[in-house]
């Protein structure tokens, strides 16, 4: 419409305006990036592929990557069973007053610390902490549970952080849906139930697509979380590529391993592309 | 975002066909444990601050201001919150730049290839953020820049650009391109005429991708952690490094006073729009002025 209509800049005139943060990615970020490979395949200027054979040879390895994957899936499981509810209950919120205030709710985590957040509930989870307290205090449990430093701490603290990248494109999806066809199908006889499930959800599988990729995505990478709230245990491979470089001083092994999270990053983008097109986020 | 809840259309009530909507209570119970386990993390720290215990506890016990007067008095916090706070204001204006000048070229200009540039420019927030500052690390030694807040700066500006770019060009998009036209009709340079109209239209975008650049800079770890190098810290280090140590109330008092710092810059904002919106109707009432 409008948009056919506005001036165009040149060529020159566009790759100028570009050219500043291209450069700045290209050296700075591409050519770090694709430095890995190399790194990580050559040893004294010969080619090997020992480094992933260590990765996969052992099995202690294959199985932080089988749990990296396992938690992000189960992350993002999680934020759209509870985020969803939460979404569809904004676009119900007839006040708009109410309305943006439930949606400072959702934005205000990311005016916090991820740190001060993590640890705030390293003080809720521990050993004679709120929870724990509140559990026994009620009769639910006899003894304090071991909340911290487990797989179960990893992922609520995860799934407080990502959530909100959940909520929003729902959110989003779900108020710029077309209010007759609701009425249609309430007309036609559907009760709340049916509406739901045969139009609204269906119609809404966009921004839920959206967010659960962005979700599993940022999951994967996740470093703050897992190496506060994991504990040695519960390693996640971004814990494990920090713990090569700076513990163990394996810089080619952490190259190898960080190449292969790339791989898997890359991998992930792409299908998100083709399935939800990524480049629908910069219209909205 | 408050605009885009304001412009959702008034739609009339389905709904009143039945008395009590169990569903729609049981949607809003579900929902507040949602609001609830989303803010607790984030509002229990401010009681926090004040306890009178050398650990952070919840409930706190006691009250004190020790935590708040060495977080604004010692200089082992002063020091990284004074770096923090320079290297957040440079990162910012940077990536204003370069996210404004990019957004243009990719909403008005003709770029062969803009679906691969699309991707590229939003991807330093999806790779992991570890690889990034491991990759980057490698460079930033081979020419000598660990340690330089310009290293630094530039790093951050990679991370932050893309929210930039996602906010001003979805700014841009709106953007009634005739309002420029005009100005150029009546005989204003190009240069005035960025100036004048295209920068106050989207001047809330701007302000918005500014805060977000901000917060993500000040708020950053990882990066920070690789290139910084061994003589200065962040303050995220900083309270990395102390809560290694132990869970010192000194961070919550932290928390606290940019929490503080963020409700001051909200009701400012919100305060200046309400101005605006005011003036604006007034002008409306004035004269039947379009746009």
């Amino acid at each position: 419409m409008k948009r056919e209509s506005i001036r165009r800049y040149s060529y020159l005139q566009s790759f100028l305006l570009i050219s500043p943060y291209l450069i700045l990615l290209s050296i700075f970020y591409l050519y770090p990036l694709f430095n890995l490979f190399p790194e990580s395949l050559f040893k004294d200027g010969n080619f090997t592929l020992e480094h992933y054979q260590h990765f996969f040879r052992i099995p202690l390895y294959s199985r932080i990557l089988f749990r990296t994957i396992r938690i992000s899936f189960m992350v993002t499981i999680f934020c759209f069973l509870l985020g969803y509810p939460v979404a569809y209950f904004l676009t119900e919120i007839k006040s708009q007053k109410i309305g943006s205030l439930f949606l400072a709710c959702v934005l205000l985590p990311f005016w916090t610390s991820i740190l001060v957040r993590t640890y705030s509930w390293v003080v809720l989870l521990q050993t004679n902490g709120l929870i724990n307290n509140f559990l026994t205090f009620t009769g639910l449990i006899e003894k304090p549970l071991d909340l911290l430093y487990s797989e179960f701490a990893v992922i609520v603290g995860m799934v407080h952080v990502l959530l909100p990248f959940m909520i929003l494109p729902i959110f989003s999806v779900l108020k710029n849906l077309d209010r007759n066809l609701i009425r249609a199908a309430r007309n036609l006889g559907a009760n709340y139930f049916w509406v739901f499930l045969m139009v609204i959800f269906p119609l809404s599988l966009p921004g839920v697509g959206a967010g659960a990729m962005f979700v599993f995505i940022l999951a994967l990478g996740f470093y703050i979380t897992p190496a506060i709230l994991g504990g040695p245990r519960t390693l996640m491979i971004s814990t494990l590529i920090d713990q090569q470089i700076n513990r163990l001083f394996n810089w080619d092994f952490a190259a190898a391993i960080a190449a292969l999270l790339l791989i898997v990053t890359i991998v992930m983008i792409v299908a998100f592309n083709k399935i939800v097109g990524l480049d629908k986020i910069y219209s909205e | 975002m408050n605009d885009a809840v304001a412009k959702s259309k008034e739609r009339p009530s389905v709904d009143k066909s039945i008395g009590v909507n169990y569903p729609k209570i049981l949607l809003g119970v579900f929902a507040g444990v949602i609001f609830t386990f989303l803010v607790v993390p984030s509002v229990i720290t401010v009681p926090m601050s004040f306890s009178n215990t050398r650990f952070l506890v919840f409930p706190p016990k006691g009250f004190t201001l020790t935590w708040y007067s060495q977080f604004l008095i010692d200089e082992e916090w002063v020091g990284p919150t004074l770096f923090s706070l320079k290297l957040a204001i440079c990162t910012t204006l940077v990536s204003l730049i370069l996210g404004f000048m990019a957004s243009l070229a990719l909403v008005r200009g003709s770029l062969p290839g803009r679906k691969f540039l699309n991707i590229l420019f939003i991807s330093p927030i999806m790779i992991p953020v570890i690889i990034i500052a491991f990759a980057v690390y490698g460079i930033y030694a081979k020419l000598n820049l660990i340690g330089s807040t310009v290293g630094l700066v530039l790093a951050h500006a990679i991370y932050t650009t893309p929210f930039v770019i996602l906010v001003i060009s979805a700014n841009l998009y709106r953007f009634d391109i005739t309002l420029e036209m005009a100005a150029r009709n009546l005989g204003a340079s190009a240069f005035k005429t960025y100036l004048f109209i295209t920068l106050p239209v989207i001047k809330t975008g701007i302000i918005t991708a500014g805060i977000f650049c901000f917060i993500m800079s000040f708020d950053e770890l990882v990066l920070a952690m690789f290139l910084i190098g061994t003589k200065r810290l962040t303050l995220p280090i900083k309270m990395f490094s102390q809560l290694q140590f132990r869970i010192d109330p000194v961070v919550a008092a932290a928390s606290t006073v940019f929490i503080m710092a963020a409700f001051a810059i909200i009701l400012g904002l919100g305060f200046l729009r309400r101005e605006r919106k005011a003036i604006v109707s007034k002008e409306k009432g004035n004269d039947s002025f379009e746009q």
